[in-house]
């Protein structure tokens, strides 16, 4: 069923409808959320990504293009982070250091935490690295999308984004290679 | 072809988004390049990892959540009426309830970040803790860059190079530098975020005192915080101790000229009560 169909339901009152828009586009505006919040605090973005649902709800009447309803959607989360992020900054963030670049270090041997805690470590990382490279990495792994379907979501050529998971990889590489070394 | 577009080509081979002619050439060069190789078996191991971290979980927990919210009568009003008081309400019931969120609850989290940095700092753990006298009433459970922390019962700094998991005894000293924060949790659950340079004391779960700088404080659900300033500060003229009620969020600054700026962050009024120094109770506006 395409996303127009699943929106004319909604409107009509079959929320259960909604229900499969929403775990058809959850992850998506999860990665969009958490790479602006700038925090490895996933239960943020989390509560961000359930408000941008109950908002697109509610404002589904002002969707023009039912078949829009995933780039539209991506429009209601931008608002809502936007909001989230002018309220918190009347408070001191922590802010993630990027003291290492992919130029500045040299890492022959990268060895990965696997630890228990390994999502914590590997989403504290994830958090230091720039925004783009940030919702590309997690758009990535949590929707397993292709190369040509990540490119229309976030707007930008094939080849971009072969670029920032290399370079988000390499950064990674070396901040959990440094982090290891530091046990 | 040379290692850098090698680069591009080892971690199109890992999504799958090679063409066989591409993935010929990049065997090629892997064939003569060993640091090449070696960069392939480490991108593996990162990618391996980054999967089992980010691995999706189910989505039923957090769609009924979803389902319910907008099942609920006043978001049908919402609805009906666009952004309005019901739509925001829905939205802070569905925030506050206790059933969390779908891949870990807030508590979980929380609890595991400082599980993490504990366990990631084992080498590193400093604890500032009196023999008998002193029990802990804190821990630092973020940092950013390096930290000093000083003991009650010494006068000598101790550099922390967060992330780090240290445990604070009573009376004890805190100082960010230029390029570092952190985030301190005491036993009252207190969340105290310091700026950079910044220098704060915790003297009990729920008595903190302001040096210089600047931090941001969100006091407990259920019990209020002590927050002191010291003589040098010159507005307040004398050392101040201001009560903070449970449940809100106010910043504090010393400023260049030594006076103190407090500002409340919640989103309703509070009411500070400040039992020397001043005779009035400043009333804070978010």
């Amino acid at each position: 069923m395409t996303d127009g169909e699943l929106v004319r339901r909604t409107v009509a009152g079959e929320s259960a409808a909604y229900g499969e828009l929403a775990r058809r586009w959850y992850y998506r505006i999860l990665a969009f959320c958490q790479a602006r919040l700038m925090t490895s605090q996933i239960h943020d973005a989390e509560d961000l990504v359930q408000e941008v649902l109950i908002r697109g709800f509610a404002d589904l009447d002002s969707l023009s293009n039912p078949e829009n309803f995933g780039a539209w959607l991506r429009g209601v989360a931008k608002h809502v982070c936007v909001d989230w992020i002018r309220h918190r900054q009347r408070i001191p963030r922590i802010v993630p250091v990027d003291a290492a670049s992919a130029d500045s270090l040299s890492v022959t041997q990268t060895e990965i935490i696997v630890a228990s805690d390994e999502r914590a470590v590997v989403l504290q990382e994830i958090a230091a690295i720039p925004e783009d490279l940030r919702e590309a990495i997690l758009l990535h792994y949590y929707e397993d999308l292709t190369y040509d379907q990540m490119a229309q979501w976030l707007g930008v050529a094939r080849a971009t984004v072969n670029e920032r998971l290399a370079r988000a990889r390499a950064l990674l590489r070396i901040r959990l290679s440094v982090l290891r070394s530091d046990l | 072809m040379n290692c850098e577009t090698t680069l591009l080509l080892m971690n199109a081979v890992l999504d799958g988004e090679l063409t066989s002619a591409e993935r010929a050439e990049l065997d090629r060069h892997l064939e003569e390049c060993p640091t090449c190789r070696e960069a392939l078996s480490d991108l593996q191991n990162l990618d391996e990892a980054l999967a089992r971290a980010l691995r999706p979980v189910s989505l039923e927990p957090v769609v009924s959540k979803i389902l319910n919210a907008i099942d609920e009568p006043a978001m049908r009003q919402a609805k009906r009426t666009g952004h309005s008081a019901e739509l925001t309400e829905t939205i802070a019931r569905v925030r506050s309830r206790g059933d969390g969120p779908p891949v870990t609850s807030r508590r979980t989290a929380t609890g595991t970040m400082v599980l993490v940095l504990g366990t990631l700092a084992v080498a590193a753990v400093v604890i500032l803790r009196l023999p008998d006298a002193a029990p802990a009433v804190a821990e630092i459970t973020l940092a950013t860059g390096s930290i000093d922390v000083q003991s009650s019962n010494s006068s000598k700094w101790t550099s922390v190079d967060g992330p780090s998991g240290v445990v604070l005894a009573a009376h004890s000293r805190i100082r960010t530098r230029n390029d570092s924060l952190c985030e301190i949790r005491t036993k009252s659950d207190t969340l105290v975020r310091l700026n950079s340079e910044t220098e704060v004391v915790v003297h009990q779960p729920r008595q903190l005192e302001l040096i210089s700088g600047e931090f941001w404080c969100r006091t407990p659900t259920t019990t209020s915080v002590e927050i002191s300033v010291p003589k040098n500060v010159r507005k307040p003229r004398s050392e101040t101790t201001f009560t903070c009620p449970s449940s809100c969020e106010t910043q504090w600054q010393t400023t260049a000229d030594d006076q103190l700026r407090c500002t409340s962050v919640s989103a309703s009024p509070i009411e500070l009560k400040v039992s020397t120094g001043m005779k009035t109770s400043p009333r804070l506006r978010g």
